[in-house]
């Protein structure tokens, strides 16, 4: 088809259009390049702007919430003061964060602050009158919200941005208004506010710049960065603020378009393409027309670029084509060439391209369209920006149409990324505005879907949470598009394979999970289908976390398979993020306004009363039931003081109780009687952090139910215990029961409900126990009922008789309890017994009794007798029954009878005489008692022989008569004597006593011996007195004082003892007294000599102590001062020596030498006597001393001595020990030690031996030595100080040694003494106590 | 601090001018170069606290005897120990006197040793030397 092909005819015209087409071309991608780099970079910089953005508002958000926190405890407690605020604000305001300071203008009028220091001015500040903050002030109460101001400068210096948050009381009442109380305003400070969000980072890449002081947004003054900034197409996102907005814009730093080097270098490379080119076409083709004609020359420079370029005609037959084109219709050149497309793709599409051809010649330049084309050669798709060109030979007829397409794909993505990208930030945005802005968490979840849709183009959202009833991740907020995809989504919260798709994954692992193309991915499998079918291509879900916990999942389609890359789910990561963070925000708001409003209704509906009292008694809350059963209406009393309106209840136990729960904070109950209203009140008291909460419930029903429970339980009681009737029963499998009162009370045991069996049978014994258990057997095994009378006793031992009835109890035809009753018969079946048994006593009262008895007709007729002994009778009885009394007693005696019988019948009663009657054993007399027996006309005649009565009373009066002589006698008597009743009356006494104590008869009766005759003083002496003869039922020598009448004293010695009555009490005392008055005067005047002496050997002893004081002192300074004279002596006789031995002969130095010999002799006697002296002073302590211990460590001392003189000392000490004082002891041992080795005899080495012995109570140590010896006669001599018995040449010494020892050993309590004959050695024994 | 270019004193508190020529003698005898300055009673020995406050050096060591005119020995030692500068001054009581009770006041009042002086002259010597060669030479000293 090349014939239809116009060509140019003169090479200038193919090197211009060589040029052209280059040119274009290089325009063309110039334009696309720069493009593409612009949109680089802004996607660059709105990504980090977007962090920028997320961070400041994160900042802010939290300062809110702070604030917020506050308003809160604020809304709760209105009264709050200065120090509370104070407290609650001091953890709001540190260096964490960026509050400056917090105040409160409750009624508008600032009075509270935080920290005071430096902004001590704001005080007072009346926010309804200041000029500049009344405006925002009054707007944030009127709206209720939050507003944020500024920035602007602080009084204080530096910028701050305020918060004003309103404050609300909530309503007490429901559907009223919540009461204003206030604003409460927060400065934060700007600078630190920009620096934790990030925006003073140097390192940052980008310039921002904020606008929008006081919340006016875009349009608003630039408070920070640089103004010119919004000069420069800066990226811009708004930031939405309590009552406004921010505009927040960044460029790059330096400015946009930094990285266009690659545009220059494209800028460049296409001129000098198209010079060359046209060059190239110029000079071939005017080096040979035949080549320029040829239009495969074009190609090769066509070749070099990678677009879509091809030339048709103006019919829309190509005309040449590049192999990028070939590509595209799957065909060579050769092949398309003098084609049309319609040869190669529908025919629609044909059309649209032909239409684009024609109207690229209709406009005479450029034409510019996007559109889809798909290759042949690999069947993928691509966008393209097409330019259609018409060219035009030189008088403009057209040639043809150029056509060059760019695969644009690439850059659609990006515009396409960047559109996404600003949806998602328009969601975060609109979210977080809600979330700001919402209090609700349900609305807040479906405003999130909604804008997720709306704004934010997804085709669908959803959140589900996490429902553990149903254990499936339940829808609970959608928007969208959604078919009844959510009805089929069914993802449970175990792991399953429904639980593994996105939105199950994402509630498991915590973290996102994405599917980007529902159509492929496997994990989508249980819902493709009807995704699909909803246009749903990709699936993004992310968690929603609570406090760390995930709670749900927020999931997003969108109909862009792969639509999520990294930079979106960011985003999305952030707004799932404050999705739970609002929710765990609003839930804690809403869970303690949830719990307020339940607690508030639970409390106006509760069927209990309720009043809450502060600290000081007063109603804080009244619910309406407290209102009823207290009789008072609630609001009267909220503020009232309880025991004001109250003052029944003061000194009841319900104060004592509320008093009890408020000091001790511990929960209190207690019943109480209201008076006023006539209830009973059960009070629960709660203490709580501000007071008392008093639950309290109406029991008047309950407690007057119980009284007349009780008062017919006490009848009960009464009844069976005057029948002494009680009940009980018992389980037969356990033996378990229980019994009444009564029948408790029958055993002689306390009241209690349970028993056992055994209990119950304890009481009974022998017979009685057989006897109860044989038919207690027989009841529970043939269910046979059983009534017994047994003889019990009880615990107390009381013998009682009951009558027990048993009754069987059957269940299913076996026997399972027994029930019954017992009745205390005690007292009736005595009385039977007694009954029968006084006949069979009256029988034997008779035998007993030593009377006869006569059983006589009127007329004296013996109808029966009874008598214990026969021998009694005067008669045998078949000799007097039958006959009459006066007929068988001797004359005299019938005819006293006879009198007596008249006297009976005149007079009634009893008469009684007596009478002698001659026995065979003697003469008796007997003593008569006749009396008719009651409703007869019979006689009886009791008889008593009184023969030794009367025999005792002669006997009585003998001794009567014996005892008045005797108290005639001690009446007379010169002793006085005395017999004194317990009472204080005095009963016998003799003259003698009335002498001494100087009463007469007719006095003494109203004296009382313990009070009137014993003066105080010596009351106590005379009752212990009287006590000891009581108890050793001796009689008892005491001494005491009488008063006597007059007053005065009398000392007296009593010789007391008591006459105890019948019964072993004491009846009376009696005493014999001596006046002891000369011998308590004698005594007394030894006592006073005592006492003289006494006082005189004191005087002597001070003395004495005084003297020995002086002779100590005396003895010390001497010796000390001694001393001294003697070192000067022998100093300067040393150093004559020294220095002067020229000077001095022979004899000279030997006088120095004998000079300071005795020098020397004289120290040691001064010391000794010094050690002499000390033993005489020193304070002594006794303990247990060890004498061999002591003796080892004597010798150990003297161990040098030992081997000088090759001595042996044999020790026989072991146990033996001595209570002694330890250095006293070790003095006197150690002298004794150097004294046996002293003694030795010449040439002989010392032989000493140590041996003791203990006896009961003291300890006996010898010491022997085998040297020269002493004469017995000198053995006192050489204890005595200065006592020597050698000379001091032969024997050098003191002589004071042993006076030391035998001072040391006296003064210890100790002995010593010596055995010795000269030659023989001396033995010293020393006896200490053990 | 310990004047290098001066030696710190020994200070002899005795009354007895017997003794004390004996003591000094004794002392010296060790050919010491260590200046001895004499105290012949209680009050003359108080006496050089003031001197002391004004920046004399404190002795190396204060030889006490107790039975002293005026002031005695032992009171010296409790006003010593309570001032000051001189409550660690080291003070050896040297005297006659073996008494325990003056070798237990002596202690309670803090000295820092007790010597009974000996009769006999080459003993007293030989205590003298023993006194200064642990006093002068051996023991660190408070500053």
């Amino acid at each position: 088809m090349q014939e239809h092909v116009s060509r140019p005819k003169s090479p200038w015209l193919a090197a211009l259009l060589a040029m052209l087409l280059v040119l274009v071309t290089e325009q063309l991608i110039e334009r696309l390049a720069q493009g593409r780099a612009l949109e680089q970079e802004r996607v660059s910089v709105l990504t980090n702007l977007s962090a920028v953005r997320a961070r400041l508002l994160g900042v802010i958000n939290a300062h809110l919430l702070l604030v917020h926190g506050l308003t809160a405890v604020i809304s709760a407690h209105p009264d709050i003061d200065q120090a509370e605020f104070a407290r609650i604000a001091q953890g709001l305001v540190d260096a964490r964060h960026a509050l400056r300071n917090i105040a409160g203008a409750p009624d508008l009028v600032v009075s509270l602050m935080y920290p005071i220091a430096d902004n001590e001015a704001a005080i007072g500040l009346d926010y309804r009158t200041h000029s500049t903050q009344s405006q925002t002030a009054l707007r944030a109460m009127r709206t209720g919200r939050p507003i944020l101001d500024g920035p602007l400068p602080l009084l204080q210096g530096g910028i701050g941005i305020i918060l004003r948050e309103p404050v609300f009381i909530p309503a007490s009442e429901p559907d009223t208004q919540p009461r204003p109380w206030g604003l409460i305003s927060a400065v934060i400070d700007a600078d630190t506010l920009y620096r934790q969000a990030g925006l003073l980072d140097e390192h940052s890449q980008l310039q921002l710049m904020l606008r929008g002081t006081d919340g006016t947004g875009a349009a608003g003054p630039v408070f920070f960065g640089d103004p010119r900034i919004a000069d420069q197409q800066p990226v811009t996102l708004d930031i939405d603020l309590p009552g406004g907005s921010w505009q927040l814009a960044a460029i790059p730093k330096g400015g946009w378009g930094q990285s266009s080097l690659m545009l220059w270098l494209i800028r460049l490379a296409g001129l000098v393409i198209a010079l060359s080119a046209g060059v190239m076409t110029y000079l071939l083709l005017r080096r040979s027309l035949d080549l320029a004609r040829t239009q495969g020359r074009l190609r090769t420079l066509l070749n070099t670029i990678p677009d879509l370029i091809w030339l048709k005609d103006p019919s829309g037959v190509y005309l040449a084509c590049n192999p990028r084109f070939e590509q595209l219709y799957g065909a060579s050149e050769a092949e398309i060439l003098g084609k049309r497309d319609a040869d190669f793709v529908p025919a629609e599409v044909a059309d649209l391209y032909r239409a684009k051809d024609r109207a690229a010649i209709a406009a005479a330049g450029p034409v510019v369209n996007e559109e889809w084309r798909t290759f042949a050669n690999d069947s993928h798709r691509s966008l393209f920006e097409t330019i259609n060109t018409p060219v035009l030979d030189p008088q403009g007829r057209v040639l043809g149409v150029l056509g060059i397409a760019r695969d644009i794909s690439a850059h659609k993505e990006a515009e396409e990324r960047i559109r996404g990208l600003n949806r998602i930030h328009a969601v975060l945005t609109g979210i977080n505005g809600a979330i700001i802005r919402m209090r609700d968490p349900e609305r807040l979840l479906w405003e999130a879907c909604r804008i997720a849709v709306e704004i934010g183009g997804f085709r669908m959202a959803w959140l589900g949470m996490a429902d553990p009833e149903s254990s499936l991740l339940r829808p609970v907020a959608h928007a969208g598009e959604t078919g009844d995809y959510l009805e089929q989504l069914r993802i449970p919260l175990a792991d399953t394979p429904r639980s593994k798709g996105p939105a199950g994954l994402a509630l498991r692992q915590a973290q996102h999970c994405v599917c980007n193309d529902i159509a492929q991915d496997p994990r989508m499998t249980p819902w493709r289908e009807a995704a699909l079918a909803l246009d749903y291509r990709a699936i993004a879900a992310f968690p929603i976390m609570v406090s760390d916990q995930v709670r749900g999942t927020l999931s997003l389609y969108t109909d862009q398979v792969g639509f999520f890359d990294a930079a979106e789910l960011d985003l999305l990561d952030q707004l799932s993020t404050d999705i739970g963070f609002a929710l765990q925000l609003l839930e804690s708001d809403q869970a303690s306004e949830t719990l307020n409003r339940r607690l508030g209704d639970l409390l106006e509906t509760m069927s209990d009363g309720f009043v809450s009292l502060n600290h000081d008694w007063r109603f804080q809350y009244v619910n309406p039931q407290a209102g009823i059963l207290l009789g008072r209406d609630p609001a009267e009393l909220v503020g009232t003081q309880l025991w004001s309106e109250f003052p029944d209840g003061i000194d009841r136990p319900i104060q004592a109780a509320l008093r009890k729960a408020m000091s001790t904070g511990e929960m209190t109950r207690v019943e109480d009687y209201l008076e006023t209203q006539s209830r009973w009140l059960e009070n629960r008291i709660y203490p709580t952090r501000d007071g008392l909460s008093v639950f309290f419930s109406d029991i008047t029903e309950r407690k007057v139910a119980e009284q007349a429970l009780r008062q017919q339980r006490d009848l009960l009681d009464r009844t069976s215990r005057l029948a002494q009737v009680g009940g009980w029963g018992f389980d037969v499998a356990t033996g378990e029961g229980a019994w009444t009162d009564e029948t408790a009370r029958i055993h002689d045991l306390g009241p209690s409900q349970r028993v056992t069996v055994a209990e119950g049978l304890a009481v009974f014994s022998g017979p009685s126990r057989l006897a109860i258990e044989q038919a207690i057997g027989d009841a529970i095994e043939n269910g046979r009922p059983y009534e017994l009378e047994l003889e019990m006793t009880t615990v107390k031992g009381a013998r009682k008789w009951v009558r027990t009835i048993g009754l069987p109890v059957k269940e299913n035809g076996r026997v399972v309890r027994l029930e019954g009753a017992i009745q205390d018969i005690t007292s009736r079946t005595l009385a039977e017994r007694e009954a029968r048994e006084r006949g069979a006593m009256l029988d034997l009262v008779f035998q007993v009794l030593p009377d006869l008895f006569f059983l006589m007709d009127e007329d004296g007729t013996i109808r029966d007798y009874r008598a214990s002994r026969d021998g009694d009778l005067y008669a045998e009885p078949e000799q007097f029954l039958g006959r009459r009394m006066q007929d068988v007693l001797p004359p005299a005696i019938a005819e006293i009878f006879e009198r007596n019988f008249v006297l009976l019948e005149r007079e009634g009663g009893l008469v009684t005489y007596e009478y002698d009657l001659e026995m065979p054993d003697g003469a008796r007399r007997f003593e008569a008692r006749l009396s008719h027996i009651p409703e007869t006309t019979r006689l009886i005649a009791v008889v008593r022989d009184i023969s030794e009565r009367v025999r005792a009373q002669a006997a009585l009066e003998a001794q009567r008569r014996e005892t008045d002589v005797l108290a005639t006698l001690l009446e007379r008597s010169s002793q006085p004597m005395a017999v004194g009743y317990l009472d204080g009356r005095l009963g016998l006494y003799n003259q003698a006593f009335l002498d001494l104590i100087g009463y007469d008869r007719t006095e003494v009766g109203g004296a009382n011996w313990l009070q009137d005759l014993t003066p105080p003083e010596w009351r106590e002496t005379e009752r212990a007195a009287l006590e000891s003869i009581h108890r050793d039922g001796q009689p008892l020598r005491y001494e005491k004082e009488y008063t006597r009448k007059d007053g005065s004293r009398v000392p007296v010695e009593l010789y007391a003892h008591e006459m105890l009555s019948a019964l072993g009490e004491v009846d009376y005392y009696y005493a014999f007294v001596t006046d002891i008055t000369e011998r308590k005067q004698r005594q007394e005047a030894v006592q006073r000599m005592n006492t003289e002496l006494e006082e005189r050997v004191q005087a002597r002893t001070a003395e004495l102590a005084a003297i020995n004081k002086e002779l100590e002192t005396f003895t010390y300074s001497v010796s000390h001062d001694l001393k001294a004279p003697l070192r000067g002596i022998d100093g300067y006789s040393r150093l004559l020596l020294e220095d002067h031995l020229d000077q001095l002969n022979e004899e000279g130095q030997l006088f120095l030498r004998n000079v300071r010999q005795g020098v020397e002799q004289m120290g040691e006697l001064i010391e000794d006597l010094l050690a002499y002296s000390r033993m005489e002073r020193r304070g002594l302590v006794e303990v247990p001393v060890d004498l061999g211990e002591l003796m080892t460590k004597l010798l150990a001392e003297r161990e040098d001595v030992l081997r000088a003189t090759g001595a042996k000392v044999q020790i026989d000490l072991a146990g033996l020990t001595a209570r002694a004082d330890p250095h006293g002891l070790a003095i006197a041992m150690r002298n004794l030690l150097d004294n046996a080795l002293k003694f030795h005899r010449p040439g002989e080495p010392p032989l000493i031996e140590m041996s003791g012995r203990a006896a009961a109570d003291v300890v006996e140590v010898s010491i022997r030595d085998h040297g020269i010896g002493f004469d017995m006669r000198f053995h006192d001599r050489i204890f005595d100080i200065f006592q020597r018995l050698q000379r001091a040449e032969d024997y050098p010494g003191t002589g004071i040694g042993l006076a030391i020892v035998r001072k040391a050993v006296l003064r210890m309590g100790g002995r010593i003494w010596a055995e010795s004959a000269p030659g023989q050695g001396a033995t010293f024994h020393l006896e200490l106590t053990r | 601090m310990i004047d290098n270019t001066g030696l710190r004193p020994i200070l002899l508190v005795e009354d007895n001018p017997m003794d004390l020529d004996l003591t000094l003698r004794a002392l010296r005898g060790r050919k010491l170069s260590n200046p001895i300055e004499v105290a012949r009673d209680g009050q003359e020995a108080l006496d050089w606290i003031p001197r002391w406050e004004a920046g004399e050096p404190l002795p190396l060591v204060m030889l006490l005897d107790l039975k002293l005119p005026r002031i005695d020995g032992l009171e010296v030692l409790r006003q010593l120990r309570a001032h000051p500068l001189t409550q660690s001054l080291p003070v050896v009581v040297l005297t006659s006197s073996g008494e325990d009770r003056d070798v237990d006041t002596a202690y309670r009042l803090h000295a820092n040793s007790y010597i009974v002086k000996p009769v006999n002259f080459d003993k007293f010597m030989e205590v003298a030397a023993q006194i200064e060669l642990y006093w002068c030479l051996l023991n660190h000293p408070p500053s």
